[in-house]
This record gives structure tokens, C-alpha cells and sequence, in this order.
């Protein structure tokens, strides 16, 4: 049955994804001016690919799985955007023409990223708290 | 009447079980930012199974120290490592969010086995009063 | 539920109840149930109820079950039906003392 744990289950998977996004912001934006890496070429801006996973207990009700699935993060995929260029001849990293490429993050984007991550988290904490409360509410049947 | 409490037997073990496991997800907590920790949790242990596990060293002199094993022979489950976590650069692979989810469900459970212990004792009870509540 | 015969009117077929013989006496009133009966099935419920309160909590204590309100309705409803026997015994322990101290 469909009960209170995995309903916390549900959740946690919600906030540790948003956690993950959170950690792609926060990868991103300390980035926002790194011109060279070890793989070459400026900084990528990174995102997480959330996927939807059945909850293991719905195997035998395979009719329920397309209403309730966990999150995962699949995988952290580079946005292949061109950076910026910007001339800038005396720049180490300057290629043969002066221009430098800087990373192709959006400081606004990533912040309005990050209050809907932030959002994204607290709601996943008020499902929690809920169910947690509906739980000891049943827990008065009969006391 | 020596069964009186027999249904209150298992309802104790799971309670003993809770506890600890309580105590294994708090040390993860803990952990949070320990290098190379992986989280560890409780399973529960059947009592046949519990009875082949807990193997007493024999001890030539009573001034010797009973041994134990480092990985726990936790009295109500056995401690295992999760798998399913995931590393971070540290080879941390402790997520704040999982262990508190499973503190919160293991506390749920705790509190639900309590509420039907103390159901199973005030119905003993109001037996043994005579029916008179 | 059946109307509850009046206990005085059972009294007299407590003796024939005991030597196992039914009397001629037919039942008071036809299509209800003796008191007697109605005691014995109260006693089998609040039976079965205890047993299934039980195995529920068993069943949630040993992580079989994740069901909460379920456990916690089936520990109310054996609560309640061995409370219900209890009441039943005690009024029928009253009414007999009754009896017992009335004057012939």
C-alpha cells in the first residue's frame, strides 16, 4: 500500500535532487569568470537531468507507477552555449585573434535557478512535515 | 498465564531494534563531512538467525577483556553499509537528505510500536481490573 | 441487531439451559436471539478481534505491514469489543445479585 513511508521517501528524493541542482548553481556561478580548464577552453555551465524511477514497492502495481516515482538525477550534462567573447589581447588565455571566451553563465539565470531549487526544496520539507503529522494524527485512533 | 505477555514480546524486540537504528542513523548525521565515510544502517535480524550470529569468545582468565568484533554486533540487527549512496569528492557518501528521511521514518515507526504496545497493555490492564476500566 | 430479551424472562430457562435438555418452553419471541447467545457471540468477536489487533501489531512491528491507521483501527476495535463483554458481564452480575437479594 501506498502509505506514509513512502511518501517520505518520495520527498527525500525530491530534496536531495534539489540539493544536487543547488550544487550545480553554486558550481556555476563561483565559475562565472574561469577562463581555462584541465580539458581546455573556459568553463561550461553545468545542469542535473532529473529522471523519474519507480519506488521499488510498486513492482507488483504496475498501474500505479506512472502516478508516483522518485527523482534521480540521471546526469550532469554541460550546456554547450558559446561563451562570451570578449577582446581582450593581453589576457594569458587570449586566443590568436586578442578575443578571450568566457563561460556562458548567466549570473540572473542561475540565480533565478536557484530560488526555484530553494523553492523546489522547502515545499519538498512542508510534504514531509505533513505526512509526518498525518501519521501522528492516526497514531490518536483509539487512545 | 505465563503467556500473558506474549504479544508484547515482539513489539518490545522492534522498539530495542528502532532505538538503535536511531543511533546508527544519528552517527551518519554525524559523519556528514568525514572523508571517505560511507553511511551504514541497521537491518533487522530474525531471532533464529540472531542466535547463530552472537558467538561468545571463550576467555582463559576472568581478568581478560571480552572480545567483540569492530563491525557490531548490535544486540537487536545487523549493521550494514548502504550501497545505494552516492560519493562525493571526499569519498563522503553520506546525504543529509536520505539519513534524515529515514531518522524521520524510523521515528514514525518507533512511535506507531509504541502506540500499539501501550494498546496491548491497557487492554491486559482493564482485564486485570475486573473489567471495571 | 436483534431487540435484547429481557434477562428476567431467560431466568427461568437457565436450569434447562444447564441440564442440556430444552424445555417445551418455546423462546419468548420468535426471530430474536437469547441472551445467552448473544453473549457467546460477543465473547467469539472480542476473541477474534484480539487476535487480529495482535497479529496487526506483530505485522507492524516486524516491518511487514506499513499500514498505520489499519494497526491502530484493529487495536480500537478489540479495545472496544472487550470492553463491550466486560459491560455485558458486569450488568449480567449485577442483575443477578439483584435477584439474588430480593426478598421471596
Amino acid at each position: 500500500m501506498l502509505g506514509v513511508f513512502s511518501a517520505l521517501e518520495v520527498a527525500a528524493s525530491g530534496l536531495s535532487a534539489e540539493r544536487v541542482r543547488m550544487n550545480t548553481i553554486a558550481s556555476n556561478l563561483a565559475n562565472v569568470r574561469t577562463t581555462r580548464t584541465p580539458e581546455g577552453g573556459p568553463y561550461r555551465r553545468i545542469d542535473p537531468v532529473f529522471e523519474a524511477v519507480g519506488l521499488d514497492q510498486l513492482q507488483g502495481f504496475p498501474q500505479l507507477q506512472r502516478g508516483v516515482s522518485l527523482v534521480r538525477v540521471s546526469r550532469v550534462v554541460e550546456d554547450q552555449r558559446p561563451g562570451t567573447m570578449v577582446y581582450e589581447p593581453g589576457h594569458p588565455d587570449a586566443n590568436a585573434d586578442g578575443y578571450v571566451e568566457y563561460p556562458n553563465v548567466n549570473a540572473v539565470e542561475e540565480m533565478v535557478n536557484m530560488i526555484t531549487a530553494s523553492r523546489a526544496y522547502e515545499a519538498g520539507i512542508t510534504s514531509i512535515d505533513t505526512v509526518k503529522q498525518m501519521a501522528h494524527s492516526a497514531l490518536e485512533i483509539g487512545r | 498465564m505465563l503467556d500473558l505477555f506474549n504479544a508484547v514480546q515482539p513489539l518490545h524486540a522492534a522498539l530495542d531494534y528502532h532505538l538503535e537504528r536511531h543511533n546508527v542513523l544519528a552517527s551518519n548525521i554525524a559523519h556528514v563531512d568525514t572523508p571517505g565515510y560511507r553511511p551504514r544502517d541497521l537491518a533487522r535480524v530474525s531471532p533464529s538467525f540472531q542466535s547463530v550470529m552472537i558467538v561468545a569468545l571463550e576467555r582463559t582468565s576472568n581478568a581478560h577483556l571480552p572480545g567483540s568484533s569492530t563491525f557490531g554486533e548490535a544486540a537487536s540487527g545487523r549493521i550494514f553499509t548502504d550501497a545505494a549512496a552516492g560519493v562525493g569528492n571526499d569519498g563522503n557518501a553520506v546525504s543529509l537528505d536520505r539519513e534524515a528521511a529515514k531518522l524521520a521514518a524510523n521515528n514514525l515507526r518507533y512511535d506507531v510500536t509504541s502506540a500499539v504496545m501501550a494498546g496491548e497493555l491497557r487492554q491486559l490492564s482493564y482485564a486485570a481490573n475486573d473489567a471495571k476500566g | 441487531m436483534q431487540p435484547i430479551v429481557p434477562i428476567s424472562d431467560q431466568v427461568t430457562h437457565i436450569g434447562e439451559l444447564r441440564d442440556g435438555a430444552p424445555s417445551g418452553a418455546p423462546r419468548v419471541h420468535d426471530g430474536t436471539v437469547g441472551f445467552v447467545d448473544m453473549l457467546k457471540d460477543a465473547v467469539g468477536n472480542a476473541n477474534q478481534a484480539a487476535q487480529a489487533a495482535q497479529a496487526a501489531g506483530e505485522a507492524f512491528a516486524t516491518g511487514a505491514r506499513d499500514d498505520i491507521h489499519g494497526t491502530m483501527l484493529a487495536l480500537s476495535k478489540a479495545d472496544i469489543e472487550l470492553r463491550l463483554v466486560g459491560a455485558i458481564r458486569n450488568k449480567v452480575v449485577d442483575a443477578f445479585y439483584e435477584l439474588w437479594r430480593m426478598q421471596v
